[in-house]
């Protein structure tokens, strides 16, 4: 049901594929879920199209939602992302211009931080 | 006589009082209700062609014109809303200019606002601060020193749904409310593919915190769009909408349809008149807007002939948006 609601440039919106006839934006956070789910299902070739739309996406993003399920959407889909650490750093530098995040946002990017390949949420902190 | 007896009443007493002070109060809520179905709202027209315009002087000179001065302003703590909904490069009339919002900003501030904060919790994007930095809007605000809170991890704030439009017994607002004198919603001038229209009522499903309803919110959208339009715009109440029209969305609204050239900036107290004002400019009959023709029936002003309007004309600055055929909710909108 989730690759069903693939978008076709491979990325995902939070559901429905198109709307009057329209397709929708595709979102990190939503893609980067989606990948996750996805990861153990033997559909590698299906998704190729989405880890580049992650791929090309998550470099330019330094919010803790997209950034986290990014990352972790990419090291689920055997991808290394040797500049995570860096880019959460740069994500936290910011958090004081919204006031701090919330923890359910912070929790996400220390998984993001330690997430290993193949295993993004089930790895145990970095030795 | 006993002294004592003196001041205990009689059940008879008792009852008499009862009555009166039902009747007090019955009367009392009959009069507000009548009051409240006279009153006439005034609605701010200005006209404003671009975004690079001098923004700020034309928000100020709305607010003069409807009676909101620096004594109004003063020592008030201002939390704007605008509406931002997702990011594309290619459509930036999705979400509320940056350069508006700036402007609003700096026009509290120098009226003598004790605090002005922007606060969001995108309803169709989980990540509102993903809006918020590509939208443009982190970059002005944190030059201006502005902070920004995403109302989506707020905790609620629960008030008894006094309207019920809606199956919701009660309504989750966010608690920085409670810390708030006056809520500022400020929405794109858009068409919609569920509401018809979405201005400055619809535009408060984004003060919802998305960590107590879900996302995209489906709670409200399961118990009623309209009806839930409705009953957060008339239980909340905001204190003021300043409505982004300089461009706007039509067709297929409100995140694919096409930019607009409205060229207008609506100001009002009362948001079911500066929505049924909005919906004028788009030549849409607003007592046909499900969620207006609701707020009428509670009172509000959205007939013509009760709203006073300042500023330009509608007539001056009527620019018909194009609604599509094939969306139910956009078909006989207009008279």
């Amino acid at each position: 049901m989730i690759l069903n609601r693939q978008l076709s440039g491979g990325g995902w919106n939070f559901g429905n594929t198109t709307v009057y006839g329209l397709e929708l934006r595709p979102m990190p956070h939503s893609t980067g879920m989606a990948l996750t789910a996805l990861s153990r299902a033997g559909e590698a070739f299906a998704l190729s199209n989405s880890v580049r739309y992650l791929d090309q996406s998550i470099r330019r993003i330094r919010t803790p939602l997209s950034l986290g399920w990014g990352i972790i959407g990419l090291t689920a889909s055997d991808e290394l992302v040797e500049e995570a650490p860096v880019w959460i750093d740069e994500c936290l530098e910011r958090e004081a211009e919204v006031g701090g995040y919330d923890m359910v946002l912070l929790c996400l990017l220390q998984c993001a931080l330690h997430a290993k390949q193949g295993h993004p949420l089930l790895s145990g902190p970095a030795a | 006589m006993n002294a004592n007896r003196s001041h205990q009443m009689t059940r008879r007493q008792w009852l008499t009082t009862g009555v009166l002070g039902g009747a007090a109060i019955l009367s009392g809520a009959g009069l507000l209700h009548t009051w409240q179905r006279h009153r006439r709202s005034a609605v701010a027209i200005v006209k404003a062609s671009n975004y690079l315009l001098p923004l700020e002087k034309l928000i100020v000179r709305g607010l003069l014109e409807l009676g909101i001065d620096a004594a109004t302003v003063k020592d008030k703590r201002i939390l704007l809303k605008p509406n931002l909904v997702e990011v594309d490069s290619s459509a930036p009339h999705v979400n509320t200019h940056p350069a508006l919002v700036r402007a609003a900003v700096t026009a509290f501030r120098r009226l003598g606002a004790a605090s002005v904060i922007v606060a969001e919790g995108s309803g169709h994007c989980l990540d509102t601060l993903l809006v918020f930095e590509e939208s443009g809007l982190r970059e002005v605000l944190a030059t201006d020193r502005t902070a920004f809170v995403d109302l989506n991890y707020q905790d609620p704030w629960l008030v008894k749904n006094r309207t019920r439009f809606s199956t919701l017994p009660r309504l989750a607002f966010p608690r920085i409310f409670r810390e708030t004198d006056w809520i500022v919603s400020m929405p794109k001038m858009k068409t919609h593919h569920w509401a018809g229209v979405t201005l400055s009522m619809k535009n408060l499903f984004g003060v919802m915190p998305g960590s107590y309803y879900g996302w995209p919110k489906n709670v409200l959208h399961q118990a009623g769009l309209n009806e839930c339009i409705a009953d957060i715009a008339l239980n909340l109440r905001p204190q003021l909408a300043i409505v982004d029209g300089i461009v706007g969305m039509e067709g297929d609204g409100p995140i694919m349809g096409d930019p607009v050239d409205a060229g207008v900036i609506v100001m009002g107290t009362d948001l079911p008149a500066v929505d049924a004002t909005c919906a004028r400019i788009m030549d849409v009959d607003p007592a046909r807007v499900q969620h207006l023709h609701m707020a009428g029936k509670e009172g509000f002003a959205i007939d013509e002939a009760r709203i006073t309007q300042v500023g330009e004309s509608i007539e001056s600055v009527r620019r018909p948006f194009r609604l599509l055929p094939h969306i139910a909710a956009q078909q006989n909108l207009r008279s």
